[in-house]
């Protein structure tokens, strides 16, 4: 018997935490939003509103490699199913500390210890969503330094605390060699660095890099157009919405479109991040609460009331306008997408290549042609879509790379002979392949 | 002051008056006819409760009355929730069992659906990096791919 389910039991706990986990943030997040921004609304009507966000979120976020897949199919099982999350968390207490007027002080005490912690947690697992709740937090000061001032001149000791424990998070981070970049900034030249910055601005806008527009959802797109024509319309006529809360999601979630977009912008943040990682920054876009938003203003237009059923009514109606539209007009992102959701109730159809039964004949195929005994530890050289199968299922050491397969002779190369024993693995002739991996990726032995 | 913001839950029935009204003190709660102005824009049927002390309550406090002593008008409509100056009145339009029950069964669903996905497991994708951690780390408490020789390249703290 394979000592197989484990690992995969494993990544089913931890996918299925990970789905609620994320819906949990997002609708909290938007519901945290909606509430400051709708603050004369009705409760459940609120919580049709996040409800609604919560689920255009999981629908519209998404990209191709191969696959078109929904940000929960590629990201379940890795760090970013946590960091983004409790990046969004983490967002909304910061709206809720600044702009909440009906927070007692244990509930300001626990916001503040939240807006601390969560952003040293996420620097640890995945430095990127600190970088986005850093721009966050950036637009909101800039869009309210003047309330800031005045209130940081009353009360010094908050904004001290909170802009104390951030820079020594970074100053940590930078002394431990987490954050490698600032390092990597100071001892470059100017020349250097604004050629670089031209080069992965190149690379990410007109190179593919930027994911467009698989990343780039008709929804979000649809969503961003539909809040700048509201906040033209909310400039000219009456309304309650909350401006202040508005105006820096708004202008945040469009700088966050726009940087994986535009040339400069991409080159600067891949200079401080990571170049392959500039399309991501869509993530950071609070889109997704722009659309049911603009639907319940439209609605209260139209309708004069916004009642619960007309919201449902038109939001089901243009979710599923833009599906059809994304489906046989538009480029598909959102449809895929959906689709894609749909497909995680069938195992076969979004899992692993081969079968158990696979696995099994792999197992003794490699039980025959190792070693007994070995005085060095074995390290296994196979066809490099197994090896991943083999590390985690067979737990044996693989001479492979993800997405290559390493040549033999490296390893004799690198000196690994001295520490590993080396044992090349033969496949049964009749064993399964999976041509549109390999079409892709340099996966077979050299 | 509006105080129409939050209304505490036990202000919110959660049966139908017709049903609860028999089990409460004769005068305590008085049906009204449902207002046809609110009734176009709720979810199905409404009642409406009347507290007449509550109504008390806003005539010695000389709430707007419109001339009228006693016979308050209400100044908003918003949502289906009767609005009055200085007092929130024990109103509620729609009944919430049904609603309730709509969103447990929602909720259930949602949750029966996250239950029964599987994580994406392609080969070669990110997942099975995480995968072969996770299986190092179980194993052997350090953090690797492949081998204990591949450690995590530098990008990975931001990937």
């Amino acid at each position: 018997m394979l000592k197989i389910s484990d690992v995969f039991a494993w990544a089913r706990i931890i996918h299925v935490t990970q789905f609620i986990f994320s819906a949990l943030c997002l609708y909290c997040f938007s519901k945290i939003t909606f509430k400051l921004i709708l603050g004369e609304s009705s409760d459940k009507h609120i919580g049709l509103l996040a409800l609604g966000s919560s689920v255009v979120w999981f629908l519209g976020n998404g990209t191709e490699s191969i696959y078109q897949q929904s940000w929960i199919n590629w990201y379940s099982v890795t760090y970013q199913g946590v960091s983004i999350p409790l990046f969004w968390i983490c967002v909304g207490l910061t709206l809720n500390l600044l702009y909440s007027r009906s927070l007692n002080r244990h509930a300001k005490r626990l916001h503040i210890l939240g807006v601390i912690a969560i952003p040293t947690f996420i620097l640890l697992i995945h430095p990127t969503e600190f970088v986005f709740f850093a721009i966050y937090l950036s637009t909101i000061l800039l869009f309210n330094w003047r309330p800031m001032l005045r209130h940081a001149r009353s009360h010094p000791l908050p904004l001290l605390t909170v802009t104390g424990a951030l820079i020594g998070l970074i100053w940590l981070t930078i002394t431990y060699k987490m954050l490698p970049l600032p390092l990597f900034l100071i001892h470059m030249d100017f020349r250097i660095l604004s050629t670089e910055i031209g080069r992965i601005g190149r690379w990410v806008t007109e190179g593919g890099g930027n994911r467009f527009p698989h990343a780039f959802s008709e929804a979000a797109i649809a969503s961003l157009v539909f809040a700048t024509i509201l906040r033209i319309y909310l400039a000219r006529a009456k309304h309650s919405l909350n401006l202040k809360v508005y105006d820096p999601l708004l202008a945040s979630s469009l700088l966050f479109a726009a940087i994986p977009l535009n040339g400069l912008l991409s080159g600067t943040v891949g200079i401080v991040t990571h170049e392959e990682i500039v399309w991501r920054f869509f993530f950071g876009s609070a889109w997704f609460i722009f659309f049911p938003l603009a639907l319940h203003v439209a609605s209260s237009k139209f309708a004069k009331y916004s009642s619960s059923r007309s919201l449902i009514v038109s939001y089901t109606v243009s979710l599923l306008t833009l599906l059809v539209l994304s489906r046989f007009a538009l480029y598909g992102s959102l449809y895929q997408n959906t689709a894609s959701i749909a497909s995680l109730l069938y195992e076969r159809r979004i899992g692993m290549q081969y079968t158990l039964q696979d696995v099994e004949r792999l197992a003794q195929s490699i039980k025959q042609q190792e070693p007994v005994s070995a005085d060095k530890p074995i390290m296994l050289y196979i066809r490099g879509d197994l090896a991943p199968i083999v590390r985690t299922a067979l737990r044996r050491y693989v001479y492979a790379d993800r997405r290559r397969l390493f040549s033999k002779s490296s390893f004799y190369e690198k000196g690994l002979a001295d520490r590993y024993l080396l044992v090349d693995i033969e496949l049964p002739p009749d064993f399964p392949r999976d041509a549109e991996i390999f079409k892709v990726f340099a996966l077979d032995k050299n | 002051m509006v105080s129409y913001l939050h209304l505490n839950r036990k202000d919110r029935c959660p049966l139908p008056p017709s049903l609860i009204s028999p089990l409460l003190p004769q005068g305590s709660i008085q049906l009204k006819q449902p207002n046809p102005l609110r009734e176009s824009h709720t979810l199905g049927p409404s009642w409406k409760f009347h507290n007449p002390s509550a109504e008390d309550t806003l005539a010695n406090l000389g709430a707007a009355t419109n001339g009228k002593e006693g016979v308050q008008q209400p100044l908003l409509k918003y949502h289906h929730r009767t609005v009055y100056e200085g007092f929130s009145t024990h109103t509620m339009t729609s009944c919430a069992l049904p609603s309730r029950i709509c969103r447990y069964l929602g909720f259930s669903a949602i949750l029966l659906f996250i239950g029964l996905s599987h994580p994406f497991m392609k080969i070669p994708f990110d997942i099975w990096e995480h995968l072969m951690r996770i299986a190092s780390i179980y194993d052997t408490g350090e953090s690797f791919i492949f081998s204990p020789e591949d450690k995590a390249p530098n990008m990975n703290l931001w990937h």
